[in-house]
């Protein structure tokens, strides 16, 4: 969702100065454009650029910055006298009592509970007190301790995980952009005459010269070379006794 | 075809739309949607923003939903299952072809297949398939043949 300049610019903790030295814009204007003017569109791919982001993710025209609640102080007054290097000794800070346990949490225990077949009441006997009384650390104990109980899962039908397995999301060659550019490789090395058919039924053929992710360029039979849209093509192949 | 496809394809239908002409339709937020429906790898759509990118693009809401079951991670499911189990796919091209034959590979890109009756292989470009046979029920819209070149 786009956002406003100043927020991007804050998140990636980069400050005015630093986005009007790389921008090469002034600061002033990139105040005015944080407080709401609105960005012209190469001034926002610039800073699209240097914030990492999709120009669309900057909104065009910002919400001004909510203005702090406690006014800064003014530059008259006196600033604090820095406190003496030799501190007092202070006396050891108590311990914090452990915050309460989170809704998250027990939640994830009932959950639990319901998966190994328990009763909630049966798991709070086994606790020994209610869940809404735990604390944080606590209820992080029990899930792990419950969570170990947690048969494992087979990968397949009869076959059991190995130990120490940890699932993970399934990994398919789509993760690999190799398949399409070695074929395409291989057609090019053996100077192969390549049949390309487009969405609107032209049809062009001739020696591949080169390729990328999203072009290929071709050698007509006529001497031309036409450079295709890989969005605009259906299909290609080899033609046949093509070495 | 997935709605990412789909969607890509209506905008260079319609001479391709700027980041700003779309932003000045659809405002900030549903623009960044949009952009993430052209390019994610699962559906990432609204019930919200359908009608809105149907009346931009002039098309019936119902032709964006039938292309949002047939996402890329669908067909992506469908091939690489034919290809483990060595099974024949059916694919249907906006072009008005059907083609068939076994997967050899697939990639991001497209989808290499071995036609049964010849020998050299057809490389299938994935934004072309509109529809693949186990997909579910329904006909494609009929915008076949359409240049975007």
């Amino acid at each position: 969702m786009a956002e406003d300049l100043w927020k991007i610019r804050e998140r990636k903790q980069m400050s005015v100065v630093q986005l009007a030295l790389r921008s090469g814009l002034s600061q002033d204007l990139i105040d005015d454009y944080e407080a709401g003017k609105p960005l012209t569109l190469p001034h926002r791919l610039k800073f699209a650029k240097i914030l990492y982001v999709n120009d669309y993710d900057i909104k065009l025209q910002s919400t001004p910055r909510p203005k702090r609640e406690k006014p800064m102080p003014p530059l008259e007054q006196p600033t604090p006298p820095k406190p003496a290097k030799e501190k007092p000794v202070e006396p050891a800070p108590e311990p914090k009592a452990a915050p309460p346990v989170r809704q998250g949490q027990i939640d994830f225990l009932k959950g639990l509970a319901q998966h190994l077949g328990l009763s909630l009441q049966q798991m709070e006997d086994e606790i020994g007190k209610p869940l809404s009384e735990l604390t944080a650390p606590e209820a992080t104990h029990w899930i792990r301790t419950f969570q170990a109980r947690v048969p494992p899962q087979p990968t397949a039908p009869g076959e059991a995980k190995p130990a120490g397995y940890r699932s993970r999301r399934a990994r398919l060659p789509e993760g690999i952009d190799l398949f399409e550019a070695n074929y395409l490789l291989e057609t090019q090395q053996a100077g192969a005459v390549l049949t390309v058919k487009m969405f609107n039924d032209e049809v062009f053929s001739g020696t591949l010269l080169g390729f990328g992710p999203y072009t290929l360029t071709l050698q007509t039979n006529d001497g031309h070379e036409v450079t295709l849209s890989k969005l605009a093509i259906a299909y290609y192949r080899r033609e046949r006794g093509a070495a | 075809m997935s709605l990412s496809d789909h969607v890509r394809y209506l905008r260079a239908l319609k001479g391709g739309p700027s980041n700003a002409d779309l932003q000045q339709v659809l405002g900030d937020e549903d623009t960044s949607l949009y952009f993430a429906i052209e390019q994610r790898y699962r559906d990432v759509s609204t019930n919200e923003i359908l009608p809105k990118i149907a009346a931009y693009y002039h098309v019936p809401v119902e032709e964006l939903q039938w292309h949002r079951v047939r996402s890329r991670r669908a067909l992506a499911l469908h091939i690489h299952a034919a290809l483990q189990n060595h099974a024949t796919v059916t694919l249907r091209l906006r072009t008005g072809e059907t083609l068939m034959g076994r997967p050899v590979w697939w990639d991001l890109a497209a989808i290499g297949l071995q036609p049964a009756d010849e020998e050299g292989l057809i490389v299938v470009q994935r934004q072309a398939v509109i529809d693949w046979e186990g997909s579910e029920e329904g006909h494609a819209p009929d915008r076949t043949a359409v240049s975007v070149r």
